[in-house]
Formats: C-alpha cells, structure tokens, sequence
C-alpha cells in the first residue's frame, strides 16, 4: 500500500510523478521555487491539479473528475510555523484532530497526552501557545500532526524557523517519530535529509531531476542541486571516449570539450551523461600547465569564500579548493585569469539517468 | 482591530522579538500644527454641546416622556438591526473574503455602497423597494404587512446603514489572517462546519466585536434614511435623532440635553472599541 501522485500544476511549471512505500519517509529537495511546496499542496488538498491523479492506500484523491476535500484525505500537514490555534490550549490543539474525526472529548484528551508525550510535550499541556518559545510550539505542531493519525504526514521545513541550538533536539524527535511512518518532508538542509529520509527526491524547475538514497544521491549525484549537497563539481553531456563530451552553457567549460575519466562500465558512448570531480581534486594555476593526463579549462575567478581551513574559489559551475598560502601565492581574486586541473582519475563519468 | 490579530497570529517567537517599542520618528513641526487643528475641529463642538448644556435640568430633560420613549425606541431597534447585521454580515464577510466567483469584485462594491451613499437617498431606496408601491411592497400588501413608516422600517433602514461597517471590520480581519489556520485544520480532518466553528470565528471574534460596536454605533445615530423611509411617528418610528432634530425647533434645552446623552453613548463607544485593542496589546507586552 502506497501514495502515489502523478499531477501537472501549469500555472506553476509543475509537474511531478512521486510514489511512497509503506513506512518510507522521502525528502523533498530542490532550489527556492522548484516548486516544494505546491507539491504538499496538491497532495494535501489545498491546491488543486490540472492534470493528473493522486491514490493514497488504494483511494484515489484527486483524479479526473474526482476530488477529495482535504479534510477525509488523512493527509496531515506540518508547516515551518506550528500555526497553533492560538485560543486552544496545547492539549486542545492536539486533541483537535480526534475531535475533528469524532473521538469524544475525553478519548481525544487521553489520546492527545499521548502523543504529547512521544513530542517529549507533556508538561506543556495547560500552556496557550502564546507562551511557547518557538521549539516547544513546533513539538505541539508535531504532536497535533501526528495526533490526527495520518495516512501520510507532509512536512514543509519543519525545521527551518528554529535555532540552530534547537533544530537538533527537535530533529533526533522527528527521526524517532517518522520511523515506520509514511511521510514525505520538504527541506533544504542536507542534515534533515541524511537524519530522516529513506530516500531523496530532487526537483527541478517543477520536475523530477532524480531521485535516490541518500547514499546513492550523495555519491553519484545527477543534478546540478544534489552535486550541490555532495559539495561535487558536475559537469553534463553525453559519453565519449575517454570521457565525457561536455553540453553548452556550462561555463567556463566551452562546448564539446572531452573531459578526461573513469567511464562507469555500463555507459554507452553518446549515452547522457555527467562527471562528477571534488573541488579538492581540481589545482589552480596561473600559466597553462604541460604534461601529465590532465582536464584543464581556462577560466576566470567570480569569488572566493573561506570554507573550513580552506578557501573556495568559483568560476562558472566549477569551484577549487585551495589553502589560503596558495592563494596569496597565485594572487587568486575576482577576474584574475586561471587554469583549472584535475587528473582524469579523479573524475567520475556516468550515467545521467538512474539505473532505476 | 486587524492590527490585534495580526499581532496575535505571529509566532511567539517573533512576537516576542518583534519590534512593539518602536523609538518615536521626528516629525516636521507643520504636521503637529495641522494635526491640532484637526483635532480642535472635532473636540470643540463636543465640548460646545458640553458647555451648553444646561446640567441643572438635565435629568428632567432626558427624562421626560418624549425622551425616554425616543431613547428606548432606538436603543431597541439598534439592538435588533445589529443583531441582523451580525447574522448577516458575518456570511457575507466570509463569502466576499473567502468564496471565488465571478462578480464578486462588483457584489463587494454594492454591498458597501451605503457607506458612500447620503443616508436620504437610502431611505428613498428602500421606499421605492418596500414602500406601497415599492418592488416588493406590493407583495407584502397582499399579505397585509405594512413595512414602511413602521417600527420594522426603522430596523431596515438602520440594518441598509450599518452592514456595510460589520462587513468591512470582518472581511478586513478574515485577508489579514489568511487561510493558513483553516488549512492546518482542514488537513487535521476538521469538516468545513468544524473549521468554521472552532478556528475562523474564534480568531474573528475581537474585529467580530469591533464590527458589532460600530454597527451598533451607526444604528443608533442614524437619521436620513430612517426619516425617508419610516417617518417620524412618535413611539413607532421617532428615534432619538429624530427627537433631538424635533426638539430643536421648538426646545433647544431639551435638544442639547439629549445631544449630551448620545455624545456620551458616542464617546463611551469609541472608548469601548479602540480603547480594548490598545489595552489588551500593553496586557501582553
């Protein structure tokens, strides 16, 4: 048993296929607009479709000429503000999903101290929300969410608000309280991914770009944003000898150049493709070097930012890592003209789609 | 009143950071003297009537059987057409805040056209709808009511003046709230009766109740549309209005004793209803 949706958002740009096992939790990841959030909204109830259908355990809830109100989907929603009602008390506001279903007063109570409990909330029960800090009130969030006993539990962030002190306490209660559970949680932050998700979905420009565990998506990302998040260097194109033959507008990459790597053994020449480099493989130098099997592009630095004893410099789509003395050396600033290096055995070419 | 809820609708935690002791910005010396003056064009009427009034027979004045008569008369009818505006006002506001639908941008400037509209061409309005020979007047005949120049005609005439600033109040308060709230509730399974019940109007309530103020407010002092449309009989249509203007031609004292009386009430209201906000956001700091 299993959600599945399957929906176009046209004014939106979107259009999104995603399925959820049983017991799977999946993160959502994407750039701002990639369209997250309409994705939580079509599943919930709160958007409605242009195209396409959703089924939930084997009920449809959306489909052509079909439409099921958000309130009998069994589709919970959780969002970066716990958006607690403000005149109920703690323990109103969570019992207020059994209530909402028909528990009498009393079950949806003494189911509400549960699930206040399993949010590490119960001496909170009594408060108004206007005395919680922002923490307890996203535990009262989770509880209430969980409270209402959801076929699926959607998760919009549910972390971005907090303090960084308190993000990680909430984020270790999370992972207890999703285990076993099906949910589908929206995040940018790798650490919500890695600690929650069985499995990652990119979006893209309101589509599908890959999806993965997080292991796989980590080790051999295909998209422009999980390169991001695996903190790779990626370059797309098709596969040629030796390589890869790079795409256009990839700067400073110019088109059609071959970069140099270990092919995955299952790629087909012409297949699509991408290489995959670490910025700590690629060396920066100032005169065109010579000699051993090198990938080298010329290219222009846009910035440098300081990273963990290093610095990180960015020109175009490509970023090097080099220690602050080297830097100096090369007198590396914004404009300075360089080459970028990196030995065809520390780039990784393979398949642009996912085997699965 | 929007401002409180919007205040109440903000995480604790921005609430509390947020910045309610703003340092006082320097203004140019000419609005402060542009302000006084606005201000000396309200408050010196008041007080004229004040100074005016002679308080030696004031509670003879406002107690004689005329006045009193006046007085219940209009405190009734007020009750009830703000009762009506409430019962009303309050779907409307939700429709016209809530509900999509062509026109709607063209039902929400009629319905506030009363605010607009000289109170006297409102009363012809509902003249010509339910007056004898009005559009529906002729049906009510028939069944042998008479709406105009009657007790009922008073309410009508006071509901036409009034809906418009319950309507206002709440549509105002259900934008700056958003949906956000019904949606949480609506996904935790709560029916759109449930959602109405337990999450919308409870976060409605203080502009609901700043709405019914001045819906109460307008009624008791309204006067064109109620003289147009219900005639000035006393007992069944002579509100306190239209006995203080009576009065004035023939009993200037006891005119501005009553004009005291519903100054008072006035004051008293505007103090109930702004007052309230101010004080319940210091309560929280």
């Amino acid at each position: 048993m299993t959600f599945t949706m399957d929906a176009g958002l046209a004014d939106r740009g979107l259009d999104v296929g995603l399925r959820i096992g049983d017991g799977e939790t999946v993160a959502l990841m994407g750039a701002n607009g990639a369209g997250k959030s309409s994705v939580l909204g079509l599943a919930a109830g709160l958007l409605r479709a242009d195209r396409g259908e959703a089924v939930l355990q084997g009920r449809r809830l959306f489909g052509p000429g079909h439409w099921v109100p958000p309130h009998r989907r069994s589709v919970a929603l959780l969002s970066q503000e716990a958006l607690l009602f403000p005149q109920l008390t703690v323990l109103e506001n969570v019992a207020f999903g059994p209530r909402s279903s028909g528990a009498s007063r009393r079950e949806a109570r003494d189911h509400a101290r549960r699930w206040l409990a399993e949010a590490e909330a119960a001496e909170l029960a009594e408060r108004r929300p206007s005395a919680l800090s922002g923490g307890q009130a996203q535990r009262v969030a989770i509880a209430r969410a969980l409270a209402a006993e959801p076929s699926l539990l959607l998760l919009d962030e549910p972390l971005a608000a907090l303090d960084v002190a308190v993000a990680p306490v909430i984020r270790r209660m999370l992972r207890r309280v999703l285990d076993g559970r099906r949910a589908l949680i929206v995040t940018h932050d790798i650490l919500d991914a890695l600690h929650l998700a069985d499995r990652i979905v990119v979006l893209e420009a309101g589509r599908v770009a890959e999806e993965g565990t997080p292991r796989q998506l980590l080790a051999r990302p295909r998209s422009g944003f999980a390169a991001g998040l695996a903190g790779l260097n990626l370059i797309s194109g098709r596969a040629a000898v030796g390589g890869l033959g790079a795409a256009a507008q990839q700067p400073p990459i110019p088109a059609g150049t071959t970069v140099f790597g270990n092919r995955a053994p299952e790629l087909l020449d012409g297949e699509p493709a991408v290489a995959a480099f670490s910025p700590a493989a690629v060396s920066v130098f100032t005169e065109r070097p010579h000699g051993s099997p090198r990938n080298v592009v010329a290219a222009v630095v846009d910035e440098l930012e300081p990273a963990a004893g290093h610095l990180v410099v960015r020109a175009g789509r490509l970023a090097a890592e080099v220690t602050p003395a080297a830097a100096a050396e090369l007198d590396l600033h914004p404009g300075r003209r360089v080459f970028f290096a990196v030995k065809a055995s520390e780039v990784a070419v393979y398949p642009a789609r996912s085997a699965a | 009143m929007t401002r409180e809820l919007a205040e109440e609708q903000r995480p604790a935690r921005l609430r509390r950071a947020g910045g309610r002791r703003s340092i006082a910005l320097g203004l140019p010396g000419w609005v402060f003297a542009c302000a006084a003056a606005g201000a000396l064009l309200i408050v010196l009427p008041l007080l004229a009537v004040a100074l005016r009034t002679n308080w030696a027979d004031f509670p003879a004045l406002v107690t004689s059987s005329g006045a009193l008569a006046a007085l219940g008369l209009s405190l009734r009818t007020a009750a009830v057409s703000t009762l009506i505006c409430v019962l009303l006002g309050t779907p409307m506001a939700l429709v016209l805040a809530r509900a999509r639908f062509r026109g709607l941008k063209l039902l929400r400037a009629l319905v506030l056209v009363p605010l607009v509209l000289p109170p006297v061409v409102g009363g012809m309005a509902l003249l010509y709808t339910f007056g004898r020979r009005g559009l529906l007047g002729e049906a009510f005949e028939v069944l042998g009511v008479q709406i105009a120049f009657s007790t009922t005609a008073v309410v009508l005439a006071q509901t036409f003046v009034a809906m418009p600033f319950l309507v206002l109040s709440v549509e105002a308060a259900l934008r700056t709230a958003g949906t956000r709230f019904e949606g949480v509730a609506a996904t935790l399974g709560a029916a759109p009766g449930i959602v109405l019940r337990r999450v919308t109007v409870p976060l409605l309530l203080p502009s609901l109740l700043s709405g019914t103020i001045l819906c109460f407010a307008r009624a008791l002092g309204e006067f064109g549309a109620t003289l147009t449309f219900a005639g000035s009989l006393a007992g069944v249509t002579r509100t306190l209005p239209l006995e203080i203007y009576l009065q004035h031609e023939t009993d200037p004292e006891a005119a501005m004793a009553l004009s005291m009386l519903l100054m008072a009430t006035a004051v008293v209201i505007v103090a109930l209803t702004y007052g309230r906000g101010t004080r319940g956001r210091d309560g929280r700091a």
